[in-house]
């Protein structure tokens, strides 16, 4: 697991280390978003192979279940795979909104600009605002408590399963912000998968821009989404085949 | 029918647990599977359901390869195991989800087994104590109405009122087409209702016998002094007030089966009961 968790840093440390030009960076899109997908997949699929099948009762409650294998590895990843990975995007872009507001003193028009267009971008460091700090904590704590609470188990047995994406975002955060403060904009430490990439102008000819992964939303969902969710549905499927108890 | 042929199993090669396995089990009995902790009895039995997977051999029940796990094989066999966990749902929501995978299931049977094991006002059975929720699928067992019912210590957890329900209960289900299976180590509460014995010990089937056979050649009786010949005796324990003997049924009267003593005999005395079962 913590070597699933160190592959998404490196893919993430990657994406950071190389400050390009933006024609540059359309050449290498495809490997940087590879990198990341196929860790956060492998990651995933960790995770989700853990819920299914690490409680023993629980194995023999759902192999002795008379209908085919197919149809019981559809129903568990609908109720685990597909709703934890909603839930987990929708948190994510919860933290994500937050901290946008705490960057940009609450100002809505700016997030909303920072969306739709590539633009000189101004951004006042609010990192030591306390009442910054305090949204942050509370979004991160309803963040863990969602994510922990979508389970049918104890929390506790839950709790080792969810810590390494929860971790990851924070300390995602931490790290970006002690070693790439001056490279990328504030607004990147936490980000959309997938869509946007921020980059501070360190060279003379080029402003601030925000450039775009160049998916929309719909080519996500087709070509990243449901791709992955396709992949563990396979991959339960052939588990669910071959487990013992 | 369940037939196993050549089966090996085993968890680690070097020690397996069941190696040229051969036995079959005719349908319409109740059999009371018997033997030492780590003998194999939850790994048969998971054998037979389909849990796992023979290593060597095949297992047919019913002609089917419980393995394949088909959906038609599955729907005619329920296995009530020793550990349950039942899902965080409403007594209601569970049957709207779970009875309709088996076609025999009776709603007007399971009402009457709740009944009968007190437990019908629970709603929701995933709060209630252990024996309680043992009681809940037990009768959600009973209530499908299967062809093989495979319980894997299925008194373990139930209050002695419940116990005498359960015999009841598995007595009024016996018909010939079904069989079940029980696996237990409490086999005074069972004595009453099993008919076919099966001991395994040291990865055999040491006793594979039904009760009338058993006694017919096995005496089980108690004196109140210890016996002076040994010949015949296969097993004596000092108890209360006497002594516990099984000997060898000379005067051909049948006697009550302690099944207690002869898994104790099987386990002390293993070749001794299998000369006089398999005269």
């Amino acid at each position: 697991m913590v070597a699933i968790g160190v592959l998404i840093f490196i893919s993430l440390f990657i994406l950071r280390i190389c400050v390009l030009e933006p024609e540059l960076y359309i050449v290498f899109r495809w490997i940087l978003f590879f990198i990341l997908v196929y860790g956060g997949s492998h990651a995933f699929i960790f995770i989700i192979y853990k819920q299914l099948f690490k409680s023993k009762i629980k194995t023999v409650s759902l192999l002795s279940l008379p209908n085919s294998k197919f149809e019981k590895s559809v129903f568990q990843n609908v109720v685990i795979v597909i709703g934890s990975s909603l839930l987990f995007f929708i948190i994510f872009k919860i933290m994500d909104t937050s901290f946008w507001y705490i960057m940009e003193d609450f100002k809505n028009e700016a997030y909303t600009k920072m969306l739709n267009a590539k633009v000189h971008i101004n951004h006042k460091i609010l990192f030591n605002n306390r009442i910054g700090y305090f949204f942050l904590l509370l979004n991160y704590l309803f963040a863990l408590y969602y994510m922990l609470d979508i389970s049918l188990g104890e929390l506790a047995k839950r709790f080792r399963v969810w810590l390494l994406p929860i971790l990851y975002m924070p300390l995602n955060y931490v790290l970006n912000y002690l070693f790439f403060k001056d490279t990328m904009t504030k607004n990147s430490w936490v980000q959309l998968p997938f869509t946007e990439f921020n980059f501070v102008n360190n060279l003379e000819k080029y402003e601030d821009y925000v450039i775009r992964s160049g998916l929309d939303r719909f080519e996500i969902a087709i070509f990243v989404i449901l791709p992955m969710i396709m992949l563990l549905l396979s991959i339960n499927y052939f588990k669910l085949k071959e487990k013992e108890v | 029918m369940i037939e196993f042929k050549d089966y090996c199993f085993y968890y680690n090669k070097k020690k397996p647990l069941f190696s040229g396995f051969n036995f079959k089990l005719p349908k319409g009995k109740i059999y009371g599977l018997f033997g030492e902790n780590g003998s194999g009895k939850t790994t048969l039995l998971n054998a037979i359901s389909g849990l796992n997977f023979p290593k060597e051999g095949e297992i047919l029940v019913n002609n089917y390869s419980p393995s394949d796990r088909l959906p038609s094989f599955l729907n005619d066999v329920f296995m009530v195991p020793d550990t349950l966990e039942l899902p965080k749902i409403k007594k209601a929501s569970f049957l709207a989800i779970y009875a309709a995978y088996y076609p025999n299931f009776s709603l007007t049977d399971f009402e009457s087994y709740l009944k009968a094991f007190s437990i019908a006002e629970i709603e929701k059975p995933y709060r209630a104590s252990f024996g309680q929720q043992k009681k809940f699928m037990l009768a959600f067992a009973f209530a499908c109405n299967t062809g093989f019912v495979i319980l894997d210590e299925p008194t373990n957890g139930l209050d002695i009122p419940s116990k005498n329900q359960f015999r009841k209960i598995i007595a009024s289900l016996m018909n010939d087409e079904r069989t079940i299976i029980i696996s237990t180590h409490q086999s005074r509460d069972l004595e009453q209702v099993i008919d076919h014995v099966l001991v395994i010990n040291d990865k055999k089937l040491l006793v594979n016998e039904g009760v009338f056979d058993i006694t017919e050649k096995i005496a089980f009786n108690f004196y109140n002094s210890k016996p002076e010949y040994i010949d015949d005796v296969l097993l004596c324990e000092e108890t209360i007030g006497g002594y516990k003997v099984i000997e060898k049924n000379i005067e051909g009267i049948h006697t009550e089966l302690d099944i207690e003593m002869l898994v104790t005999a099987c386990f002390s005395n293993p070749d001794a009961i299998i000369n006089v079962l398999n005269k």
